[in-house]
């Protein structure tokens, strides 16, 4: 063999091993761990801290316990299996995972730039529903590709009607199933999330009338008409006035449009567009800048199935009982429970015309 | 006969009808009324519920003290017991005054100010308050308000509002107001719903931070006077101005203009200059400002917007004294979500936990997002919805930009700091405003643990730059602390993206572009040059302390080294001279 040969020889060996020893290193020090280790060591100052400060021995032999855990940490993959069918005939990759935690582990501050995720907990809903991206992926890059970092890329997502289908099948995919077999999730159930998992916002009646008193008018005639006076009648209810804030509670449910348990705040009186037709935030986009037809799609009642899941949960039998027990209670006459005060279209009816007049009955 | 009866019927029934449903409406508002006009006339009792706010701001302290959580460190100038009144008026002096009033009766103050001061006589005479029932849409609000405070009035005169007598002589608050009109006082007052910036806690809003009092402590009291000037806001006076007190002039746009003016928010020119404000100015005069706003048709009634006609929409067709509840990016200052920051802008707001710097802006909100769907909305009524989102939408995206540069500038700013870089090292400039007495008296809860800790370390002397608490890069006055940097960079952030963010969102191109928008871009640029300035002259200044340093070291050196060497020559020449003898 000729010198020349050997030289070239040893000289790709020599890039063949730096090449190699490069690559052992990545697979056995992952960026990953650097984030980890950092996320252990500012815990383990912080876990110090607290011993420090600790008073009780409990209280100590806990802390204790979690310094060690935070001294000495295992350095891991982790990861949340998610509900779904992913299979390869699907050209999917088999389940579906989120490793993202593995990097950004500090759940604290997750959970604190995600109010939402109170409701959609990341451990039963990952990551990737809302940002996108590959939660499969390891390495920074691969991770990242197509990632919507923060609400502001997220809202490139409403383009069309599919994508907030999409999204809105993705989260019932994900939901885990009740133990009542009655409670079927469904697309349906997530419309009220904007696309950045938040509660969708209500515009409020006025935006839709502005066009839909022309372009839809018997349907909003018809509402006028019938519909959008009922809280008027409850506020003026005694049982109401007198009720406590429980109490106020089922009637505001079904009387107003926008309620939201939780706060107890309703963003309009009254059964409005947004009560049957949903929180108009996305829908009402689409009709503003010009793509009607996607909004339509959304807003349309039929489009989640049947529409029993929207008239249901106020129109169904014995709805108004609670009232007929509180005015049997207080001993008081029970003349409000009866329709004509509960069906407001009855209202112009000649039998209601005179009893104005009459005195209201008294509870108190 | 029959159908005459029939007919009497007919009409009656929907009269009574109509009689029942009007009282009903009547008595339903007039007890509202009487709880607002309770809320209202306990204003202070509102806004500062606890002992300690009403120490802060509510307790009449005159002369002595200051205001606020640093009223120890400060004293008011005399000017102050009028910006302020509640905190620091004190009566004038009373002993002549028992001689003029066995010749005058409390009632007469008019008779006698006439002479005195015929101005505010002559203002107050021409007003509604001097003639109740001017018109039969003033009568007929007389006769409700009368109904509501329950007695006859004949004219809302001097004592009305000031008290019966010199001896109890006082500066009407709201407070005093909201007994007659305790609707438009708790609608000013739900301001404060929102925080700050809003007009209500305006005095709060001038006391609290801490160059306000370090500029007192400095020896600059009477320098403030665009502080006190403007942040005088907690009352109605500031847009019906005393003593017509005119609703017809607060709906103007001027009322607003006199302070949403200049550097810091040029609301004034950029809507003023804006082709909606030309066509107020062209046509304004012959435009109804009786008419309350409610009862507007735009296009009709008003051929452009005003001020108030978009500001103080609440939606769904109703207006109230609130133009904050649909503001989303709350004058521009406060960092929004949603941008990588690549400065310390990121860790925004430090751990700072002290409202309205302890937190950051998320725009894409719900409740943001329904504010922008009301401005929209607002919009709507003239414009295309689709051009009003799409507006809207630009006005996000071109602030999200803006804010993109002023973290560039960040950056460029930290950097200097992470250098030591400036004029004069950090350890030999002026604490920043209070910065001795800040660490010790908010404690790392307020503060934030890593806040804290700068302050302490260091007693003060820390730069700090940029939102919010970088403000007084504009004003204060210590030894190179605000350097010149940081001075271009506070005007950046403060005033030149202000009239970017105004042009665009009041629709003003010029200003926008070329006293906004472009005057970002200089700075950027001019900050780059300063910084590269300060890097060089750290280097120079580096290099010649080494050279310098060498230089002692040749002299020393070669000193010792002549000295060396003579001694040693001076021996050799002492052995051969021994040896020789």
């Amino acid at each position: 063999m000729s010198a020349q040969i050997k030289f070239l020889f040893f000289v790709l060996s020599a890039l063949f091993f730096i090449g190699s020893s490069m690559w052992i290193k990545d697979e056995f020090n992952p960026k990953w761990k650097k984030y980890q280790k950092e996320y252990y060591e500012e815990q383990a100052v912080k876990a110090e801290q607290e011993f420090l400060t600790a008073s009780s021995v409990k209280e100590k032999e806990l802390l204790g316990k979690r310094l060690a855990a935070m001294r000495n940490p295992v350095f891991e993959v982790k990861q949340i299996l998610l509900k779904g069918d992913y299979s390869w005939e699907k050209q999917r990759n088999g389940n579906k995972v989120d490793r993202c935690m593995t990097c950004h582990i500090d759940e604290e501050k997750l959970k604190s730039g995600h109010p939402s995720s109170r409701e959609l907990p990341f451990d039963v809903y990952g990551c990737t529903v809302c940002h996108g991206g590959n939660g499969r992926a390891l390495d920074e890059e691969s991770a990242h590709e197509g990632i919507y970092y923060h609400k502001r890329q997220m809202m490139q997502r409403v383009a069309t009607a599919e994508n907030m289908f999409e999204f809105w099948g993705e989260l019932a995919t994900l939901t885990p199933e009740e133990a009542d077999p009655n409670e079927r999730v469904e697309m349906g159930s997530f419309k009220k999330y904007s696309i950045t998992g938040d509660k969708a916002i209500y515009v409020g009646s006025q935006k839709c009338l502005k066009c839909h008193t022309g372009l839809t008018s018997p349907h909003v005639e018809r509402w006028q008409r019938i519909k959008f006076k009922t809280f008027e009648h409850v506020k003026a209810a005694p049982d109401y006035i007198a009720g406590s804030e429980e109490y106020k509670k089922t009637c505001l449910k079904c009387h107003t449009t926008g309620y939201d348990d939780t706060t107890g705040t309703y963003t309009e009186e009254g059964v409005t567009c947004e009560a049957c037709h949903g929180a108009g935030e996305v829908f009402s986009y689409f009709m503003d800048v010009g793509k009607a037809p996607e909004g339509q799609k959304i807003a349309k009642v039929g489009t989640y199935g049947t529409a029993y899941n929207i008239c249901g949960p106020c129109h169904h039998t014995r709805n108004h009982e609670m009232r007929l027990k509180f005015f049997k209670e207080r001993g008081g006459s029970d003349e409000w429970f009866f329709p004509q005060h509960t069906t407001p279209y009855k209202a112009s009816s000649s039998e209601h015309e005179a009893s104005p007049l009459s005195p209201l009955p008294k509870i108190f | 006969m029959k159908l005459l009866k029939l007919g009497a019927v007919l009409v009656a029934i929907p009269m009574l009808m109509w009689c029942w449903q009007t009282k009903n409406v009547h008595a339903q508002s007039e007890t509202k009324l009487k709880e607002m006009q309770k809320t209202a006339m306990s204003y202070y009792d509102v806004l500062y519920p606890t002992d300690t706010l009403k120490d802060w701001f509510v307790n009449n302290v005159g002369l002595e003290k200051g205001g606020g959580p640093w009223q120890n460190v400060y004293k008011p100038v005399p000017l102050h017991m009028y910006w302020f009144p509640i905190k620091h008026y004190v009566k004038p002096d009373g002993t002549y005054y028992d001689q003029l009033l066995e010749r005058f009766k409390p009632s007469d103050c008019v008779a006698c100010h006439e002479e005195v001061t015929p101005g505010f006589v002559n203002d107050w005479r021409e007003s509604t308050h001097a003639n109740l029932r001017k018109n039969p849409k003033f009568a007929e609000k007389t006769q409700q308000i009368e109904k509501l405070i329950g007695r006859e009035l004949k004219e809302v005169t001097c004592s009305d509002c000031h008290g019966k007598d010199h001896k109890e002589l006082h500066m009407p608050t709201p407070a005093t107001c909201g007994e007659c009109h305790p609707q438009q006082t708790t609608e000013f007052m739900s301001e404060a719903h929102r925080g700050r910036p809003n007009h209500i806690e305006g005095f709060a809003a001038n006391v609290i931070p801490p160059w306000y009092p370090e500029m007192f402590r400095r020896g600059y009291p009477t320098a403030q006077f665009g502080c006190d000037l403007c942040h005088a806001t907690d009352r109605c006076n500031i847009c019906h101005t005393r003593h017509k007190f005119a609703a017809a002039e607060g709906r103007r746009p001027e009322a607003c203009m006199s302070c949403h003016m200049g550097f810091d928010h040029p609301d004034a020119e950029t809507y003023g200059e804006s082709k909606m404000g030309y066509i107020y100015h062209l046509e304004g005069d012959h435009w109804d400002w009786e008419k309350p706003l409610a009862e507007i048709v735009p296009g009709k009634d008003y051929r452009t917007p005003t001020c108030q006609f978009c500001h103080f929409d609440q939606g769904d067709g109703t207006f109230a004294h609130n133009p904050v509840t649909k503001g989303v990016w709350r004058m521009g200052t406060v960092p929004p979500k949603g941008i990588d920051y690549k400065s310390s802008l990121k860790d925004y707001p430090h751990g700072i936990n002290l409202p309205p710097l302890n937190y950051r802006l998320d725009v894409y909100s719900p409740e943001n997002k329904k504010r922008s769907e009301q401005w929209v909305a607002v919009c709507s009524k003239c414009h295309s919805p689709r051009f009003a989102r799409l507006y809207r939408q630009n006005l996000d995206d071109f602030m999200f930009e803006m804010w993109r540069l002023q973290d560039r500038a960040q950056a460029i700013l930290d950097e200097i700091v992470e250098l030591d870089a400036f004029e004069v090292p950090i350890k030999e400039r002026d604490i920043f405003p209070l910065g001795d007495i800040l660490a010790d008296a908010l404690g790392p809860g307020l503060l934030g643990e890593s806040v804290y800790k700068a302050f302490k370390t260091n007693a003060g002397k820390v730069p700090v730059i940029g939102p919010i608490l970088g403000l007084h890069g504009l004003f204060a006055t210590g030894r190179n602390n605000p350097s010149e940097i940081e001075i271009t960079y506070a005007d950046m952030w403060f005033g030149d993206k202000a009239h970017a963010y105004k042009g665009v969102a009041h629709g003003q191109q010029d200003i926008a572009w070329w006293y906004g928008a472009a005057k970002v871009y200089q700075k950027i640029n001019i900050l780059e040059s300063q910084a590269e300035a300060l890097k060089h002259g750290k280097e120079l200044h580096k290099l010649l302390e080494e050279k310098g340093r060498k230089n002692v070291a040749g002299i020393v050196g070669s000193i010792i080294g002549i000295v060396a060497v003579l001694m040693f020559g001076a021996a050799i020449w002492k052995k051969r001279r021994e040896t020789k003898h």
